[in-house]
């Protein structure tokens, strides 16, 4: 098996270059995090994040043969052969398969991804009918793994001022939800070319979720909202 | 002010303008296959009646601002140098407006055909 990663270190290289390693066999079952186990085992210097090893944590996102994926749900046997393997597009690398999220982070915390209650807070807890529960199925789920994000050529282009799809998404999951009473100036706060308008419903993000989720759904139920409060 | 459409306003107005543009596309198809004109003075007197005329005009003005509403996303999004950006957007903005001129003084002389306005 032949896996071409891309190597990086801005602090010792000039320029990007991929390396090939050639594995001679690879366990029956394999997932793609246990290829780079192994190869890191071969090669100390290969740099890549990962934790929990079960499609949780989201650490280890990279891009496979062209596509945004989780490292440790990836089948190797899925994979078209020699694998290519490189950081998520988009984001600045640290050291080979390591990208600096920050600005990915800095999206995330600016849609504000708590409940904002006016109201005084109930003594011992908020209820909610099965109902409105269920308005949250397909947005809380995200473990914001940046796989979306990074897919999307709106956030390529425009990496400092739109939002992006895992950022919407986290936005519409309070607007969604029965107990938020934040709404206003949610919406509010996304209006103007940028932040939400960006999104071209490419839907490269709904492609990309390892986890199925559908921010391109959830960034067209934004915009009706934010029409429906405007008339 | 057309160039200060932003955000939500500008979405909407897109989809409106696509909606309109769609419906001009449908009745004018059903005219050319079911009544073709036989003659251009015929073809004239339909599209110089006041409602055909009304809604041309309309139409001129849709394309155009869904034009501009588009391109400027396209712009916004590949053009980031601001001096660059604001030449594109000025030159795009003079096309669509030019040919939105154009196109009334064209529908103004199809009504007026003694007029000297071009």
């Amino acid at each position: 098996m032949q896996v071409n990663i891309y190597r990086y270190n801005p602090e010792t290289d000039s320029a990007p270059r991929t390396q090939s390693y050639q594995l001679d066999s690879v366990v029956e079952g394999a997932m793609l995090l246990d290829v780079l186990k192994q190869i890191k085992a071969l090669d100390e210097t290969l740099s890549f994040r990962h934790s929990c090893g079960e499609g949780v944590c989201g650490s280890d996102a990279v891009n496979v043969n062209g596509h945004n994926v989780l490292c440790c749900i990836t089948a190797v046997s899925d994979l078209k052969q020699p694998i290519e393997i490189r950081p998520l597009p988009g984001m600045p690398v640290i050291r080979d398969l390591v990208v600096d999220m920050s600005q990915f982070y800095h999206h995330y915390r600016a849609v504000d991804p708590y409940l904002i209650v006016h109201d005084p807070v109930p003594e011992d807890e908020f209820l909610q009918t099965p109902e409105q529960r269920e308005k949250l199925d397909g947005l809380y789920e995200c473990i914001m793994c940046g796989a979306c994000t990074t897919s999307c050529p709106s956030f390529w282009w425009n990496p400092e001022r739109f939002r992006g799809p895992a950022a919407l998404l986290q936005a519409y999951r309070f607007v969604a939800d029965s107990r938020d009473q934040g709404t206003a100036t949610r919406l509010k706060a996304l209006e103007g070319p940028y932040r939400l308008f960006r999104c071209h419903t490419i839907m490269n993000c709904v492609d990309a979720c390892p986890k199925g989720l559908n921010p391109t759904h959830a960034i067209g139920e934004l915009k009706k909202k934010m029409l429906k409060d405007s008339i | 002010m057309i160039t200060s459409i932003q955000g939500m306003h500008a979405w909407l107005l897109q989809r409106l303008t696509a909606v309109f543009m769609l419906v001009c596309f449908v009745v004018a198809a059903l005219y050319f296959l079911l009544s073709p004109p036989q003659s251009y003075e015929e073809w004239r007197t339909v599209v110089t009646a006041t409602p055909v005329a009304l809604a041309l005009a309309l139409f001129f003005i849709a394309v155009s601002l869904h034009a501009w509403i588009g391109l400027r996303d396209i712009i916004i999004d590949y053009v980031h140098r601001f001096s660059l950006r604001i030449l594109v957007l000025s030159l795009i903005f003079i096309v669509l407006f030019g040919q939105t001129l154009w196109l009334f003084l064209v529908l103004i002389k199809a009504m007026h055909p003694m007029t000297t306005l071009l």
